[in-house]
């Protein structure tokens, strides 16, 4: 059975932003909106997404700053290189949310709660906030169950089915357009499980195709599987005999020596999030600078990259006695990953679409055909209809 | 500055629309993007291809056949829904008449194991199936085989069916051709809206029949293009159908 976790930081853009100590009410914007807001600020009405002087208007003490999306991703970044300790497969949703493959876990760390803490206290060593986790059989489910933890003990375990689980939840936790939860309040369902129990056809006949996907999430079903990847570090390591003091030097042989690194993300369709330059310097001292890249890495922007990077390693005297390149944060390249699963989602949509159509009518309303003996002389026992199993 | 004034307007009215109903409610012509047409499913037949304008018929409309006797309606459903199979997409078959032939499938080139044959007790019964399963989604292409004369309740129906698949079509971009069967005399079912909906209507008359020792190996139609939403209309084109190592298809 798959366990999938959610992990979950409340207002991890507001927390990101807010200096160390820093009291008081906070709204992270942009563009003229808000982009989050601390839980201080959303406690006297602010909403995500409205316009800052209406956010102003409802929390007047409220320090506004814009968001720093550098810094953002830094963080994040952290949270995620700390949560890959503890899971071999993450898959981001957008900052502060991720979902974790959590199979397995309760053999390796003794139980399920145990490594609930242990990812806890992770986040909590990398970026000073406190996570929310929420384990279960499907992503929807944990999701909700991380939404819903208690806050002073942080994580929830689903132990029943998921569909159970989910049942008593209002219909609004839903991924559904405002205007289907509008009709389905006025139809007087108010809750996860009355949604559940309605056919599936019925769902699609009221609200269209695209409300199955979230009735598939109401009913505990939806085995869309994590498309996370292991958090890979590839380092680049060299080490001079004689200690280097030359600048362009330096770049020149760390550009030769990544040109195997290259050559792998290019083949592999990788993009590089982030590169680290770690330095031993010959006095016995460490440097260490890091840079974004957020995509596609060539040797022409790895090269600019060094090359500003390096300018700050200048006048602490000495040479350079080994330095060390690591490209952290790989992924696939943007525009290459494909879906792999497209075909067979919509296999999959068809064939329950057929299982209801065969429940709805009747099986020998719905056939396959099948060729039986091709080489057969009479057509009849050339070829085959098979009803649709329900 | 009053054309300036009337623009701001009629922009705020266009963003208002759009913020109650979608952005695809409405919208300007250099917005739209129906200059360049939908996407097409070719047909297996070349020259019917070029016929149409965009490569074939048009995805998520409707497409109505119309033949009197063999002429290659069938053939060109079938061989459109081999080539929507070798897109990777999965085809239906509603048998309004129960008398589907396999052989005639698989001989056009129809993988089964991507085709659902739908088998309905009466014409509601096809309208209520063929609707369920537009809205399951999964489909890539159905044909819905065959009307001919109608009692006036089922022209109603497909009347209603047919204004409730729309919307659902266009979203799932699938094709739907409906096989239209006509007395020899040409005369169309009286009261069907069909020709409105259909985005594209193709006619087939069988010009004459194809011999080798005086069997017959096949038969040579007309397709003439009766109605297109996507390109010019009323143009024709000859179409060879052979029986003769499978059914082929040729240009002329």
């Amino acid at each position: 059975m798959s366990r999938i976790a959610c992990l979950w930081i409340p207002h991890f853009v507001a927390e990101t932003m807010r200096e160390s100590g820093e009291p008081g009410p906070l709204l992270v914007v942009e563009d003229g909106r808000v982009l989050d807001a601390c839980a201080e600020a959303v406690g006297q009405g602010v909403s995500v997404g409205e316009p800052t002087s209406r956010a102003l208007a409802r929390c007047p003490d409220a320090r506004v700053v814009p968001v720093d999306r550098a810094r953002c991703l830094e963080v994040w970044e952290q949270v995620l290189d700390a949560l890959a300790l503890h899971s071999p497969g993450i898959e981001e949703a957008r900052w502060g949310t991720a979902y974790l493959d959590a199979g397995g876990m309760a053999g390796l760390y003794g139980s399920e709660a145990n490594w609930c803490q242990a990812v806890r206290a992770e986040v909590r060593h990398a970026a000073q906030m406190e996570a929310r986790l929420g384990v279960a059989g499907s992503r929807f489910a944990a999701w909700v169950a991380a939404k819903s933890c208690e806050p002073e003990r942080g994580y929830r375990i689903v132990e029943q089915p998921d569909r159970a689980f989910l049942s008593p939840f209002p219909v609004d936790e839903l991924p559904l357009p405002e205007e289907t939860l509008r009709r389905l309040r006025l139809l007087g369902i108010r809750t996860i499980g009355g949604f559940a129990r309605l056919p599936a056809i019925s769902v699609a006949e009221q609200f269209g195709p695209d409300a199955l996907e979230a009735h598939r999430c109401a009913r505990g079903a939806d085995t869309h599987p994590l498309s996370g990847q292991r958090r890979e570090v590839l380092e680049v390591q060299l080490d001079f005999d004689v200690p280097e003091t030359g600048l362009r030097p330096l770049l020149d042989a760390m550009l030769a020596a990544s040109q195997g690194t290259l050559a792998r993300l290019d083949k592999s369709g990788l993009g590089v999030r982030r590169i680290t330059l770690q330095a031993r310097l010959d006095g016995g001292g460490t440097w260490e600078r890091a840079a974004w890249v957020g995509g596609e890495l060539g040797k022409a922007k790895l090269q600019t990259m060094l090359a500003s990077l390096l300018s700050g390693l200048g006048g602490d005297g000495g040479g350079v006695a080994s330095v060390c390149l690591k490209f952290a944060g790989l992924e696939p390249r943007v525009g290459l990953q494909l879906n792999l699963f497209a075909h067979a989602e919509g296999r999959t949509r068809l064939e329950e679409t057929l299982r209801q159509l065969a429940q709805k009518h009747s099986p020998g309303c719905v056939v396959r055909a099948r060729v039986r003996s091709p080489d057969a002389l009479l057509l009849r026992d050339r070829y085959a209809l098979e009803d649709v199993d329900p | 500055m009053a054309r300036t004034r009337r623009t701001r307007q009629l922009q705020h009215t266009i963003s208002v629309i759009q913020q109650r109903w979608g952005p695809a409610a409405i919208r300007t012509a250099r917005e739209s993007d129906a200059a360049s047409g939908p996407p097409a499913l070719p047909t297996g037949f070349r020259a019917v291809d070029r016929l149409l304008g965009i490569g074939g018929l048009p995805r998520g409309r409707i497409t109505e056949l119309v033949a009197s006797g063999t002429a290659g309606q069938a053939t060109l459903a079938a061989k459109t829904l081999r080539e929507a199979q070798r897109l990777g997409q999965q085809v239906a078959w509603v048998d309004v008449p129960n008398a589907v032939d396999l052989d005639f499938l698989a001989r056009c080139g129809v993988g089964f194991e991507a085709l659902t044959i739908l088998r309905p007790w009466d014409f509601a019964h096809a309208l209520t199936m063929t609707g369920d399963l537009l809205r399951g989604g999964g489909i890539g292409a159905l044909v819905f085989d065959r009307i001919a004369s109608l009692p006036p309740d089922a022209v109603e129906a497909l009347d209603v069916a047919l204004r409730d698949w729309t919307p659902t079509l266009d979203r799932s971009l699938c094709t739907l051709i409906f096989l239209t069967e006509t007395p020899p005399d040409g005369s169309y079912p009286a009261g069907l809206t069909l020709p409105f909906f259909a985005s594209a209507r193709l006619l087939f008359q069988r010009q004459g029949w194809l011999y080798r020792r005086r069997q017959v190996v096949g038969f040579t139609s007309k397709v003439t293009v009766l109605k297109n939403r996507f390109g010019p209309s009323r143009q024709a084109a000859l179409i060879q159908v052979k029986y003769t190592n499978g059914i082929q298809a040729g240009d002329e």
